[in-house]
């Protein structure tokens, strides 16, 4: 059934290979002809194209081996002066690059197929498969926008998958590829450390600790070689590749288009005193921070609230992780648990991290379908995250075809997965067949919809000069960014709920 | 554990399957100077908003009947007029009088599409959706029978090559819910109005004629009220003629004349290109354009056409039946498919819209004839560039209607090795057709065997629908959704 699905969404994209394309296509054609026409000494090096390499090496060599493949469809590509070069041929190899690396995806959310467990049981292995195969916002990001995000959820599931089914060594290699193949994934390493260094290198059997050194050991290796293997061609220029990982300098509090998350919502309150402030005379400060229209600032000098900085973030990431750690440190080699965790830090990454993509809402988004189709509060709350989640991603599409596509994808995707896990969870006994909302999720997502249409069409009707430019993005992340946190809190609650249930048991 | 919205779920999955299609070229893209259908469809926009509408079907000056003249009924007149008024809104480009002739533009493509989809959900998919959603079917198999009849072919020609054949269709199957409601009336409308689109259904119209005359029959019990009944019908229909043909009907200076010789243009030869008909395959063997008189080709369809069409007809009439009318529409449209008169390939989707109503029926037998009249338009596919859509639409076809293959299970192992052999045997022509040159001596060779292949299943098909219309009895006969 998993490969049945699989083939049909396969020739689903296929149907959009012509659609918009995001300089992201341009990045990606870049890195092939960096990695083949140019020594490896110059990869991290190269600048003729302003898209310069910014993944780990592992990337890189996976943009090598592609590159090879794509001098079939046309060499020209591979040509580091072609910029922005796209013939046919281009187009066709590089969607069907994606699509092809989506059987890495595959792969991985059959690995954690069976090993979820689920207490409804049935179909419940289809509807999960079918969730996250045709999740839609992959589908937007990288069959639409174009990325690599399907390839690289594939191998985080492969590593989730393992400790599912209690391979930890495995989980801890996958990993490790994870995080060389695209440095974003440390939101989420200090789960692994914590379940790792918990779960199997201390065991506690009637109150006695082991603390297993030789497996501590293996883990390192395992970690170290693939670091070693990553790495070791680039260790003279490490600090070249560190400032391409890791630039700094230029990057603001929020990215052009504000993610959704805590600091969206800060820089709105902070707009709104400012604005009063002024209006009402309160204070004299001076009101030179950008207005909220001009949202290709991305350096934030906050007016009324305390500035804030990376370190800042850190904290309040950091903070938010506590909920993470505590369940995992509580309760030890539990696979769920474990899973739980990968979304809280994932949560807690989202929404206090510095410079957050709204894309990264997918690494939140993932692991918790896993869980969704064995609780019916977990289904609930990955209803109201996917929804709110892809809802927040329509701003990367917006030529007119994609403008329309998008609805009819995320409207399709949503009600699909609300009947799906409404069957799933039917409870006999209430004899009600649907999820059940309560009544301010309701009217939260009632008013999503509207968000979702200003954005898609009517701000375009009501301002077609565009005075206003940044307005419908700014109403959607605050919106959204409500929304997330909501599920946020509610899913911390849960999360603790469930572990002190069981400890209550012990 | 029944999944509720289902229908609703596949449904808008067929919209998002035709936006993904609408990506794609249409016919006669970047290619002067006559381009295709989808310039034919721009032209008429532009010459119903520009000129006066006595001006619409006459060569002037500023109508070039040459380059793209009106030959579809005053509805897809009026229809243009609507879209065309939409477009000169949105950019006066899209239709400037002559100065846009091979407009195109990205934007442009957009507009274009956009009022193939509003077309569609206003008459097709929701006439679907409205005809599923009351019938009395088991839910699980609901979605399986919007799959069925959400066709490739249809796809591809109305969101691909570029056409509104879910207009005309559309208002066809309102005619059919129309009917199966008992509301002649409305269904008469809908027909009329169905034919004033597309002058082809006529194809359906043999089979509604003599529904409705035996549901007169049936519906009343004295003469008198079965003839008021009967006159009933036919004044709706002379009104809805009339509502429509009026402006057409006023001036008495030819212009009757001038619009029905556009619609029904009998200058044209007996085929055009290939067309997997019974006259393109006679014509491999025995050159009858050659042997013939024109007249007396048009006369020798005629005759075919009439003599598998009417005995069909009759039948409807005596055993008055909703199963009958579905066999009917398939045998008759079929009948007019093989043996009528310029024949395009395209005229398939007439054939297709009652076999995929019919389909709970033969679910997989439906199946297999929705795919063979999708492979029949092969040769268009490639000439628009519309390979790839068109094969994956196909596989997405095939994975989703899936279901039905177990539902015919009880067939014998013949039936299945013949289906294999098809299957086999298409794929096989579809690989030759797209990767081999013709030879030099034969041209057209592939497209001829593409032709020929598929008219040897049509003609396989045509002879089981008559079989089953005449001999299955009703018992036999049963829903196999159920």
């Amino acid at each position: 059934m998993l490969w049945r699905i699989f083939a049909s969404i396969t020739f689903g994209k296929l149907l959009f290979i012509p659609s918009y394309r995001s300089t992201d296509f341009e990045v990606h054609r870049n890195w092939l002809a960096v990695t083949h026409s140019l020594p490896l000494n110059k990869w991290y090096v190269d600048d003729t194209s302003q898209w310069t390499l910014d993944y780990p090496p592992l990337f890189a060599w996976f943009e090598y081996l592609l590159s090879w493949v794509a001098c079939l469809f046309d060499p020209e590509m591979l040509k580091v002066e072609n910029l922005n070069y796209a013939s046919q041929n281009t187009v066709l190899f590089q969607r069907i690059s994606v699509i092809f690396t989506d059987v890495v995806y595959a792969l991985g959310v059959q690995k954690c197929l069976y090993s979820i467990g689920s207490t409804q049981g049935g179909n419940s292995p289809t509807i999960l498969a079918f969730l996250l195969l045709c999740n839609v916002g992959l589908f937007i990001v990288d069959h639409i926008h174009f990325q690599y995000n399907g390839f690289l959820t594939g191998i985080l599931l492969l590593s989730v998958g393992s400790i599912l089914q209690k391979e930890n060594l495995k989980a801890a290699f996958w990993f490790s590829v994870l995080l060389n193949l695209k440095h974003i994934y440390l939101y989420i390493a200090p789960v692994y450390f914590v379940y790792l260094f918990r779960s199997y290198c201390i065991e506690i059997q009637k109150s006695r600790l082991t603390f297993h050194f030789k497996r501590l050991i293996k883990l390192g290796m395992v970690v170290v070689t693939t670091f070693g293997v990553a790495y070791g061609p680039f260790v003279g220029q490490f600090q070249q590749v560190m400032s391409r990982l890791f630039p700094f300098e230029n990057r603001g509090l929020c990215h052009a288009y504000w993610a959704p998350n805590f600091w969206a919502i800060y820089n709105i309150v902070d707009k709104i005193l400012a604005v009063s402030a002024r209006l009402f005379g309160w204070t004299t400060v001076s009101t030179t921070t950008a207005s909220m229209t001009g949202g290709l600032v991305q350096e934030f000098e906050h007016a009324i609230l305390p500035s804030v900085g990376p370190k800042t973030t850190l904290i309040c990431t950091l903070l938010a992780l506590i909920p993470a750690i505590v369940i995992l440190l509580r309760q030890p080699n539990q696979p769920r648990v474990f899973v739980r965790a990968i979304v809280l830090c994932a949560f807690a990454s989202f929404l206090f991290g510095w410079h957050v993509h709204e894309k990264a809402i997918l690494i939140v988004i993932t692991p918790l379908t896993l869980l969704a189709v064995s609780s019916h509060e977990d289904c609930r709350l990955f209803l109201l995250l996917s929804i709110t989640g892809h809802v927040s991603l329509f701003p990367l599409l917006f030529t007119p075809f994609e403008n329309v596509s998008k609805i009819f994808l995320v409207l399709t995707y949503s009600l699909a997965s609300y009947s799906f896990l409404s069957a799933l969870h039917y409870d006999p006994k209430s004899k009600s067949t649907l999820v059940k909302f309560r009544s301010w999720e309701r009217l939260f997502l009632y008013g999503l919809v509207a968000v979702a249409l200003f954005e898609s069409f009517i701000h375009s009707m009501v301002d077609p000069s565009g005075k206003l430019p940044f307005l419908p993005l700014l109403i959607m992340s605050v919106y959204c960014a409500v929304g997330v946190i909501y599920v946020w809190l509610l899913f911390v609650i849960a999360s603790l709920k469930t572990e002190k249930k069981i400890s209550k048991q012990k | 554990m029944d999944v509720p919205f289902k229908l609703e779920v596949i449904a808008l999955t067929t919209v998002i399957i035709k936006l993904g299609v609408s990506l794609f070229p249409y016919s006669g893209k970047n290619n002067p100077p006559m381009f295709g259908d989808y310039e034919a469809q721009r032209h008429w926009m532009e010459i119903t908003v520009n000129l006066p509408i006595q001006d619409w079907y006459r060569n002037t000056t500023d109508n070039d009947l040459l380059y793209w003249g009106l030959d579809y009924p005053p509805l897809t007149a009026y229809h243009s007029y609507l879209t065309g008024l939409m477009a000169k809104k949105i950019n006066p480009d899209y239709v400037n009088l002559l100065a846009s002739r091979g407009f195109e533009s990205p934007n442009h493509q957009f507009f274009m599409r956009m009022s193939v989809l509003v077309s569609d959900c206003l008459f097709f998919i929701s006439a679907l959706y409205f005809y599923i959603k009351n019938l009395k079917m088991d839910n699980k198999y609901k979605w399986v029978f919007f799959a069925l009849c959400s066709h490739p072919g249809l796809t591809l020609i109305d969101y691909g090559h570029f056409q509104y054949n879910s207009v005309s269709l559309g208002l066809a199957l309102w005619a059919i819910i129309f009917v199966s409601k008992g509301r002649n009336l409305w269904a008469a409308v809908a027909f009329s109005a169905a034919l004033n689109f597309k002058q082809m259904e006529l194809y359906h119209a043999i089979p509604i004629f003599f529904y409705l005359l035996a549901s007169c029959h049936r519906k009343a019990s004295t003469l008198m009220s079965q003839l008021v009944n009967l006159i009933k019908i036919g004044v709706v229909t002379l009104a809805t003629f009339a509502l429509i043909w009026y402006p057409f009907l006023q001036l008495h200076d030819g212009l009757l004349q001038q619009v029905l010789s556009r619609v029904f243009p009998f200058n044209r030869g007996i085929f055009e290109d290939y067309v997997a008909n019974f006259w393109c395959t006679l014509n491999v063997l025995v050159k009858i354009r050659r042997i013939l008189e024109p007249t007396s080709i048009a006369s020798y369809c005629l005759l075919l056409t009439a003599l598998f069409s009417f005995p069909c007809g009759l039948h409807l009439y005596f055993k008055n039946s909703l199963r009958n009318l579905h066999l009917c529409l398939i045998n008759v449209s079929l009948a007019f498919f093989l043996f009528s008169y310029h024949v395009h390939e395209k005229s398939i989707l007439l054939v297709t819209l009652p076999v995929s109503i019919a389909s709970p029926y033969f679910p997989f037998t439906a199946f297999w004839f929705l795919s063979i009249s999708h492979f029949s338009m092969l040769p268009l596919y490639a000439k628009d560039d519309l390979i790839l859509p068109a094969g994956a639409v196909l596989a997405l076809y095939c994975l989703l209607a899936n279901s039905s293959l177990k539902l015919e299970m009880g067939r014998s192992m013949q039936f299945k090795c013949l289906a294999g052999i098809s299957a086999i045997g298409s794929a096989v022509l579809a690989l030759l057709f797209l990767i081999c040159p013709n030879p030099p001596a034969y041209p057209y060779l592939w497209t001829l065997l593409v032709s020929v292949w598929s008219f040897a299943h049509f003609s396989v098909f045509f002879a089981y629908f008559l079989y089953v219309q005449f001999w299955v009895g009703s018992q036999s006969l049963k829903l196999k959704m159920q």
